[in-house]
This record gives structure tokens, C-alpha cells and sequence, in this order.
């Protein structure tokens, strides 16, 4: 989270009393003289869209790629994952950043309903994920339902400073 | 919320001082005004205004606009619809979107859940005091869809 000088105490960390004058520690950063700004770390979605521009859409049994690429304005710090589909699906994600996968093989893509949840009870991570800006997170989608699947599969966290 | 809610910029420490030293004292006299922690926030809720939608229609503009008397330390997204829709987000007073792609709006449940399963943000946004929040709501149900889709959390000075 990004910080600024504790305007309170002016970065020393403490104040003094109002009555006695003897310092005290600063209630506002609690001795720590910064503070944080709060407004930074904007909540922030990023579906994961094809080359096209479109929510990935897949064919019976299909298989379909897509990319989220983080805006050049602030790294992203990842801590759910939610999805909507209609139908099961798996994907394989992998950080382009660092060229390393998400998971051991592509050839054994995870379920959908073990990597994400939807808004109600999302998919934690426990350690959010700092993906750094412009930098690109693939996902391969794979229909598991038989049928015509369009899925939206959300990085939510926040932008950070 | 603890310390961290302290509004930079807001209170002179001797105000912090004597809030302090107040709420280590005595009770208040009878009759004053009833005594809280200001930092802690008053819970509060703000509301789109029931937006209605027809069958399939898109990009249906509604705005908050954050009261004046303090700022919005937003915790929760919680909203009820009477079918599938979209949302895109945006702050408008400072110009940021809370969504990447506005061609690709996020879908309701995943951004939205109902009060007991909301959908929480565990660094509550600061919006400060006066600001615009805009939304596009488009529906997915292809039927006339009513959204009541509400940012919850809690006004702080």
C-alpha cells in the first residue's frame, strides 16, 4: 500500500500532550510516521479476453487462449480469482513475465471449480500475486461440457502504486 | 479500521490529544452530545438507484454522487437483480475505471454477491467526499432485468 509522511506527527512519531507537553506516540501512525495514503490500491478487475477483444467462447470440447495484459499505469497485485461460465471448463495459466506456468503441465489444465469462485466465495490467495505492469498472464481454455462455453475468468485485486 | 483510518491531513494533534485523552476519561455529563469514536465510521450504504433494463439492453448509464459531509471508505459490493447482467465501473471524479476493458464489462456475480455474501474488498477503497461514481449496466437475462446494486461501507471524516 502506498505511504506518505504521517501528517499528524510530521514523520517524528510522536506528538506532544495537550496538557502536559511530554511526548507521546503519534495516534494517527502509531510511531511509525508514515501513513498510508488508502487511495491507492484501487480495487480492480481484469478479465481475461481474446486477441479479439472478446470473452473467450468456446466450441464443444474446444479449446481457446487468452491474455490479460496489466495496464502500464501501476503493477497489480492478484489476491482472488472468480469466474462465470456456461459450462465446466479447465485452464492453464501461465505468467509471461517470468515465462513460468501457474501449474505443473498444460497437459493436465486445472478444473475450473478448483482455481475460482465467483464474487460471493472467491478463490483466495493467501500470498497475493504482484504482477508487474505491462506484463501479460495467459490462460488456455478448455471446454469440459460438451457444449458451446463462453467464459469470463477474473484476476481481481488491486492496483498498487 | 484502527489507526489507519485517520484522515491525513485531518485532525491537529492536539485534537488527536484531547479525542485521546477524552475517551481514556470519564463518561460524558448527561445531556452532551452523544460521544464516538468519529474514526471508527458511521456504516453506511450507497445505492444505484434501482436501474431498470430492458430485454438485452446495454450500456445503461446510473451515478453516485458521495455526500459532502465525509468521505467513503468502501468495504463491499453486495446487489440484487432480477436476472444475469454486467457492470462496468468507474470513478468519475478522478477518472479511473475499476474494471480493465469497458467493452468487456464484469459480470454481476463476479463482482456482486447478496448482503450475507458480499463480495468484500479487503483494502477498503477511500472515495473521497463529493465524488461521481458511474456505472453501465447492461443485462444478460434477455428479459427486463431490475439491478439494485449497492457499495457498502463506511463514512469517515
Amino acid at each position: 500500500m502506498a505511504k506518505t509522511t504521517c501528517p499528524t506527527c510530521g514523520g517524528r512519531g510522536a506528538v506532544a500532550n495537550a496538557k502536559t507537553g511530554s511526548p507521546e506516540l503519534c495516534p494517527n501512525c502509531q510511531g511509525q510516521t508514515t501513513v498510508s495514503l488508502g487511495t491507492a490500491d484501487l480495487p480492480f478487475w481484469y478479465p481475461f479476453v481474446t486477441p479479439a477483444n472478446a470473452l473467450p467462447v468456446l466450441l464443444a470440447n474446444g479449446t481457446g487462449g487468452a491474455a490479460v495484459v496489466i495496464d502500464n499505469d501501476s503493477d497489480f497485485l492478484w489476491d482472488r480469482i472468480v469466474a462465470s461460465s456456461t459450462g465446466l471448463f479447465n485452464v492453464f495459466l501461465t505468467d509471461k513475465f517470468s515465462a513460468r506456468p501457474l501449474m505443473p503441465s498444460q497437459a493436465v489444465p486445472i478444473n475450473g471449480e478448483n482455481i475460482a469462485g465467483t464474487a460471493q466465495l472467491p478463490f483466495w490467495l493467501p500470498k497475493p500475486y504482484l504482477i508487474r505492469r505491462t506484463s501479460t498472464v495467459t490462460a488456455l481454455f478448455t471446454d469440459r461440457s460438451g457444449a458451446g462455453n463462453t467464459i469470463q475468468f477474473c484476476l481481481v485485486g488491486y492496483k498498487v502504486a | 479500521m484502527g489507526s489507519t483510518g485517520w484522515s491525513p491531513g485531518g485532525a491537529s494533534p492536539d485534537a488527536i490529544t484531547q479525542q485521546t485523552t477524552a475517551a481514556a476519561g470519564a463518561p460524558p455529563p448527561p445531556g452532551s452530545p452523544e460521544v464516538y469514536d468519529e474514526d471508527d465510521g458511521r456504516f453506511f450504504i450507497y445505492p444505484f438507484d434501482p436501474v431498470q433494463l430492458t430485454a438485452s439492453q446495454t450500456n445503461v448509464q446510473a451515478q453516485i454522487a458521495l455526500d459532502n459531509d465525509a468521505d467513503f471508505l468502501w468495504d463491499r459490493i453486495a446487489a440484487v437483480s432480477t436476472g444475469l447482467f454486467s457492470v462496468f465501473l468507474l470513478n468519475s471524479s478522478l477518472a479511473v475505471p475499476l474494471m480493465s476493458n469497458a467493452l468487456i464489462p464484469i459480470f454481476g456475480e463476479n463482482c456482486s454477491g447478496p448482503a450475507g455474501l458480499p463480495l468484500w474488498l479487503p483494502r477498503p477503497y477511500r472515495i473521497f467526499r463529493g465524488s461521481i461514481l458511474s456505472a453501465a449496466f447492461n443485462d444478460r437475462s434477455g428479459a427486463p432485468n431490475t439491478i439494485e446494486f449497492c457499495l457498502i461501507g463506511y463514512k469517515v471524516s
